[in-house]
């Protein structure tokens, strides 16, 4: 055991058992045949990150737009409320 | 090389879309280099076809797990499939694999070079390789084995070029010394 030379000699004997590879492919290309293809191309629509901006601004308006309308529900029921239990004026 | 390249990736866009026979064609291509390194580190040839078949079949049907937008060969990237397949099947199986270290009662003194019974050199041989961590095991097996240029190597384990150059080194002197420790063993007993 002198040096890294004998280590590859050695290595080299290293026995090497070969497969019948027209078998195992054949094996490997019909099960596939019987295996369907989980995902394809993807078919998620991707957003560019200004359309993702103008969405979260129009969102953002719409949540105060419809927060501002059930303030004014509110207030216009607390008006009918008032009307007609103290003043009985409806 | 180039070529090649171009025509894996050529195929591979064919199986995204689902074309069969693209798949068949890179399986018969590429199947036998594919199961040498599945063999060289596993050792057992119906292992090595199981996980050959295994992966073959998740590109199948996962075929975009194969990133195309990525710069890297298909071969690059399906030894790293391969390796880390075989690696996470002899972790997982590591208590059933789990060898005694026979070298001791196989070795009976001849120099290890010259040991003739072949069974005997063989076992000792991979039980030596079989030690070694799984980078320096992969190193040696994709270049010493497979002939595979120092840069592809280096690119399948995803290290530089110095480290692959490195765990090479490493492998051959941890086999050498472990060579070494089986002689100093016989040289005991003898004087013994």
């Amino acid at each position: 055991m002198q040096n890294n030379e004998s280590i590859d000699k050695i290595l080299d004997r290293r026995s090497f058992q070969n497969s019948n590879f027209d078998i195992l492919n054949s094996k490997i290309i019909n099960f596939a045949k019987t295996q369907p293809q989980k995902e394809f191309k993807s078919s998620i629509v991707k957003v560019s990150n200004s359309a993702k901006i103008i969405l979260l601004a129009a969102c953002f308006v719409l949540g105060i737009f419809t927060s501002f309308n059930l303030e004014a529900e509110a207030i216009s029921n607390d008006f009918i409320e008032y009307a007609y239990v103290e003043e009985g004026i409806i | 090389m180039i070529q090649e390249h171009h025509e894996d990736r050529e195929l591979i866009k064919r199986i995204q879309n689902g074309t069969h026979e693209a798949f068949s064609i890179l399986v018969k291509k590429h199947s036998e280099k594919f199961y040498r390194i599945a063999f060289r580190l596993s050792n057992n040839k119906e292992q090595s076809e199981d996980i050959i078949q295994d992966c073959f079949l998740k590109l199948w049907t996962k075929p975009n797990s194969f990133d195309l937008k990525k710069e890297v060969s298909f071969t690059t990237w399906f030894y790293r499939v391969i390796s880390n397949a075989v690696f996470d099947f002899k972790r997982k199986n590591s208590r059933l694999m789990a060898m005694e270290d026979n070298t001791d009662i196989i070795y009976q003194g001849e120099a290890i070079e010259n040991i003739l019974d072949e069974e005997k050199f063989q076992t000792i041989l991979w039980e030596f390789i079989n030690k070694l961590p799984e980078q320096q095991q992969l190193a040696l097996n994709l270049c010493f084995y497979e002939n595979i240029k120092n840069k592809e190597a280096a690119e399948i384990m995803e290290i530089n070029l110095k480290a692959l150059e490195s765990l090479l080194m490493r492998a051959k002197t941890n086999l050498k010394k472990n060579f070494e420790s089986l002689e100093k063993k016989k040289d005991y007993h003898h004087a013994k």
